[in-house]
């Protein structure tokens, strides 16, 4: 269970405050209009924003103090999750190896991972040199190779096409399923993921915020 | 990792203080204090202060009328424009001398104040006038069309609008150009033309190596530090050259207005006929080389490749530093406007004082020009890898990569291609050097630019234009050696 009780926190003079729990393997969305704190409650997730009050448990851990990368959590944001510059190989082996140095049995699950998503035929590529959609198959083979047992999606899909979108979703959501994953997803088309979401957390305003199940 | 990109700062200060023990540690011999403060003291810092006071000033009214038409609207082809104007700023002092000299000494003297003031209006009104254009170009457009609802007349829309931005430009630019003016030697060593225009780069110069009085060269050297310094601190205040903001809305360059065109052939005519004179000269008469101007070459080419590593490693190392305090930020560009020959000559001193200087001559002139080099080349290796760690450091914290990591992942494949031609551009800034060269070497030392020097000061004119080409051959050959590899990094990605 990931569990948000009473966080606060203020940026200029927005105050925000957030309370919410997602059982183990559930898929929360988050919505609400622009400015309400949407992208903030992922950087307070994963410690990038700094909290006055409250506290985000894992397991029945408390993660304050912990760095972002001994949190629980893989991370899509909206743009800049593939270091463009190098291969598509070298992205993925950064999800196995901070320093990029894998032993046999991680290049295997490298390996895998391709089959899985589909991008076996341009490891060697750059990144940059993807389109939209292999980019997409790139950051989620990535994030399913770090294995978290929680992804936090910052609408990553948002500057693709409606196509696209589904597909990504597609993937999200099998992952989900198959991993037991617990996701958290930020959107503006909640309507395009509403089937798959378990529950939903609306931004009223930015102290204000309502969990509710999902049709 | 971290200390690592400290080692640049560190290379600077470890410089700073050599130089100043070993301008404390001067051999003592000379006559008392107080005798080097004379009236022929008064008269070098007196000329020092005002022909960079009258070179500034000229420059930057100069300048200005040429930026404002340039500005006022964009036109096609202003990159080659631009790309001259670039030139005149990288390209070797000597060339512009030589330039000067064979091109006006038939209309002036011009080995006096007046030369000197030309030979520094040739290196300093292109970059004052590009500093202003830049300045101009970032007025929003969005401004400009507001004056245009409000009514406002072509000239009280520049008043309103283009006005305050060139005045926040004024201070920085003339200061500026008053420091490097300042701090000039190769011109005025090469056009003081004698005693009576000499500035306190020259005098340090001729008390170390005519009068071997270090003394002299170490109370000059300290009087033109602290003048600068305090130039420095009195008129520098902090300013921002904010080369990273854009025109809000691009406007589509169009063929150049009458104006534009008149103020654009006025000034190709002026920058280019000295170059052409040069030209002209160089091939009066067939070349004859020699065995010690093949040695000079040579020389040339290893302490270019020496400083222009040493350069692109201390800038590579300071743009992977995230601390961007002033202090710091100060310190990168000190040794750009601090004066060199102060530096040259505390280093010198210490050498000598070690009894290994002229053992370590080639040694203490790339040390030497490549931190001069360094500031130059910093500034684009610092912004790519600012723009990369903006991208990429919430994802590299996400995958817990370490400070190594990140610097061989990220940091170094954003600085990678633009090394090439870091490389080449400090090579060209180094290439070039008299004045460093000329104070440390002894004198068998031979370097391209001293002889220039020397074919000068036997006027041998003919032989000095035909080596300045060679010196700007050189150039050329570098900087198409940087396009190429720009652009073929350009093509791999």
């Amino acid at each position: 269970m990931l569990k948000v009780n009473s966080v606060r926190c203020q940026l200029a003079t927005h105050r925000f405050e957030w309370s919410f729990r997602v059982p183990e393997g559930a898929f929360l969305a988050v919505t609400g209009g622009s400015g309400v704190g949407k992208s903030t409650l992922l950087n307070v997730l994963l410690g990038f924003q700094p909290i006055e009050s409250g506290s985000v448990q894992w397991a029945g851990h408390d993660l304050s103090g912990l760095k972002v990368y001994e949190r629980p959590f893989g991370v899509l944001f909206q743009k800049d999750n593939l270091f463009e510059h190098l291969s598509v190989e070298k992205n993925l082996a950064l999800g196995l190896h901070p320093g990029a140095k894998l032993n046999g049995e991680q290049r295997e699950q490298l390996w895998l991972a391709a089959e899985r998503f589909q991008i076996q035929s341009i490891l060697a590529e750059k990144a940059m040199r993807l389109s939209g959609g292999q980019q997409q198959r790139v950051a989620l083979a990535r994030v399913f190779l770090q294995n978290k047992p929680v992804l936090l999606l910052d609408e990553p899909f948002s500057s693709l096409d409606p196509m696209l979108r589904q597909e990504g979703l597609e993937w999200v959501s099998e992952m989900q399923k198959q991993q037991g994953t617990t996701v958290v997803m930020v959107t503006h088309h909640l309507d395009e993921i509403e089937p798959v979401v378990d529950s939903i957390l609306e931004g009223v305003s930015s102290d204000c915020w309502k969990q509710y199940p999902a049709r | 990792m971290v200390w690592l990109s400290k080692l640049t700062t560190f290379t600077i200060l470890l410089t700073l203080a050599l130089a100043g023990v070993g301008l404390y540690l001067h051999p003592g011999y000379g006559y008392p204090w107080s005798d080097y403060f004379d009236a022929w003291f008064l008269k070098i810092v007196q000329f020092s202060i005002w022909q960079a006071f009258l070179s500034a000033l000229f420059s930057v009214i100069l300048a200005i009328p040429f930026a404002v038409v340039y500005a006022s609207k964009p036109f096609t082809g202003q990159w080659l424009l631009k790309g001259l104007l670039n030139l005149f700023f990288i390209m070797p002092v000597l060339t512009v001398i030589l330039g000067v000299v064979t091109a006006y000494s038939d209309f002036i003297d011009v080995f006096s104040l007046q030369g000197i003031l030309l030979a520094h209006l040739y290196l300093n009104v292109p970059y004052a006038v590009r500093i202003f254009w830049q300045r101009l170009s970032f007025v929003s457009q969005t401004h400009l069309n507001v004056a245009q609802t409000l009514h406002l007349s072509t000239w009280r829309s520049f008043w309103w609008i283009k006005r305050p931005v060139l005045v926040s430009a004024l201070r920085p630019v003339f200061v500026l150009v008053f420091l490097l003016c300042f701090s000039s030697f190769t011109v005025v060593l090469s056009l003081g033309g004698g005693p009576a225009n000499t500035n306190l780069e020259v005098a340090i110069f001729q008390a170390l190596k005519f009068d071997f009085d270090p003394k002299a060269g170490a109370i000059y050297a300290a009087v033109h530090g602290i003048l600068a310094m305090s130039i420095m601190l009195l008129l520098g205040r902090r300013e921002h050259f904010g080369m990273e903001i854009n025109r809000a809305q691009a406007q589509r360059a169009t063929v150049p207005t009458k104006m534009q065109f008149l103020a654009i052939a006025t000034l190709v005519v002026v920058l280019v006929y000295p170059l052409l004179t040069l030209l002209a000269h160089a091939f009066s008469a067939p070349f004859t080389g020699s065995e010690r101007l093949w040695r000079g070459i040579i020389t040339s080419l290893l302490l270019a490749l020496g400083s222009g590593l040493f350069a692109t490693l201390l800038a590579t190392l300071r743009s992977l530093d995230t601390s961007q305090h002033r202090l710091l930020r100060f310190l990168d560009f000190g040794l750009m406007v601090l004066p060199v020959m102060v530096i040259s000559t505390g280093l010198f001193l210490f050498a000598l004082k070690l009894n290994i200087a002229f053992k370590a001559t080639i040694p203490l002139i790339i040390w030497l020009n490549g931190l001069m080099a360094m500031p130059i080349v910093l500034g684009p290796l610092t912004s790519r890898v600012q723009a990369y760690r903006e991208s990429y450091s919430r994802l590299a914290d996400t995958l817990a990569m370490s400070d190594w990591s990140k610097v061989r992942y990220v940091y170094l494949p954003a600085a990678a291609h633009l090394l090439p031609w870091s490389l080449m551009l400090a090579m060209v800034l180094s290439v070039g050097d008299l004045g460093v060269a000329a104070l440390i070497g002894s004198a068998q030392f031979v370097t391209l630019p001293i002889l220039i020097y020397q074919a000068m000061g036997s006027y041998q004119m003919v032989l000095a234009s035909q080596l300045t080409l060679l010196l700007l051959l050189m150039c050329v050959i570098f900087l198409l050696i940087a396009e190429w590899f720009g652009d073929r990094t350009l093509r791999r990605h």
